[in-house]
């Protein structure tokens, strides 16, 4: 693809990749940089593309751009109290003290699968299979950094659903 | 409230017809976003759902500002390399000159091909010189009809 071509297909698009920038960061300034940044990355793979995918492949990097942006902007940093009830029980405890754990993790189980997606089919294969992040990124085919990402923020909501749960 | 995602994981309509009518919170943004990073089939509902939309124009066009960021990117890497090759071939030279590369002369030895050797490098080195001399400035002769696309395969490969 020739300079010119490439500027043609920024003409015929950038209403489009500035739209799908807008509509995730609602920030007009960034969207206008987000976008920018978009044909940037097209650009090196342009070639590799099938001009029928133009629309939906752009959409994508723009996607991928924002997401990037909302990352940055957004603390996701959890530290998760009571998270060895999560652990797997170790068969050596005093009996006693298996049930009262079972009891507790039979409760975070139950508040585990009320978990919404995307979180709910991680979290019951991280925390009840055991499964590993690799593992879980295959079978649900999605990025294992999406599903470490999902993981961070499924233990902030079983967390605050424990904490709500506890009694005062 | 609506659902974002359905019990496959991927976004619901009324998650996607939301985020075009500007709804969603930051974290559901978050979420719509980090999906369609990896979803084609979402990422395709979406672009065939913006083509009913309207969508928004850019305060400034994009064209130019793409473009001169390109630019700026070749000459970046230009400089980087021949910069890089440059100085590269001046330490070359140094060394050379300053004699680090020869051999400290012992009695009853011949080093009559040490010393041709040494000589034929030394003008090979010379040569290089010359003609990276001589690329530096045909760099700049050529930099305004320069095929920037050309650049970034040569980048890739």
């Amino acid at each position: 693809m020739t300079n010119e071509q490439f500027t043609g297909l920024i003409r015929q698009y950038e209403k489009l990749v500035f739209t799908v920038c807008y509509q995730l960061v609602r920030d007009y300034h960034e969207a206008q940089n987000l976008a920018q940044d978009t044909f940037l990355s097209a650009y090196r793979n342009i070639d590799r593309c099938p001009p029928e995918s133009y629309r939906p492949w752009l959409c994508r990097i723009a996607a991928n751009k924002a997401k990037d942006f909302l990352k940055s902007a957004y603390n996701q940093r959890v530290v998760m109290e009571g998270e060895e009830i999560l652990e797997a029980i170790p068969a050596n405890r005093p009996p006693d003290e298996l049930a009262i754990e079972q009891e507790g993790a039979k409760r975070i189980e139950t508040i585990i699968r009320t978990l919404k997606e995307p979180y709910r089919n991680v979290s019951i294969l991280f925390f009840l299979e055991q499964k590993t992040v690799e593992e879980i990124a295959r079978r649900l085919d999605r990025p294992p950094k999406t599903v470490q990402t999902q993981l961070y923020r499924a233990k902030r909501i079983l967390q605050q659903k424990i904490r709500e749960e506890e009694p005062r | 409230m609506i659902e974002v995602f359905d019990r496959d994981g991927c976004l619901t309509d009324d998650a996607l017809l939301a985020l075009i009518r500007q709804e969603p919170d930051e974290m559901t943004r978050l979420e719509i976003a980090e999906h369609l990073s990896f979803c084609d089939r979402c990422t395709e509902r979406y672009s065939e759902l913006l083509c009913e939309a309207p969508l928004r124009a850019p305060a400034e066009p994009l064209a130019d500002s793409v473009i001169e960021a390109l630019a700026r990117r070749v000459r970046v890497l230009f400089f980087h390399r021949y910069i890089a090759a440059g100085m590269a071939a001046c330490l070359a030279l140094t060394f050379w000159f300053t004699g680090v590369f020869e051999p400290k002369a012992e009695p009853g030895r011949n080093y009559g091909a040490v010393y041709a050797i040494s000589e034929q490098i030394t003008s090979k080195s010379q040569e290089f010189g010359w003609k990276f001399a001589d690329r530096f400035q045909s760099f700049f002769d050529r930099f305004s009809s320069l095929d920037l696309k050309g650049v970034f395969q040569d980048e890739k490969k």
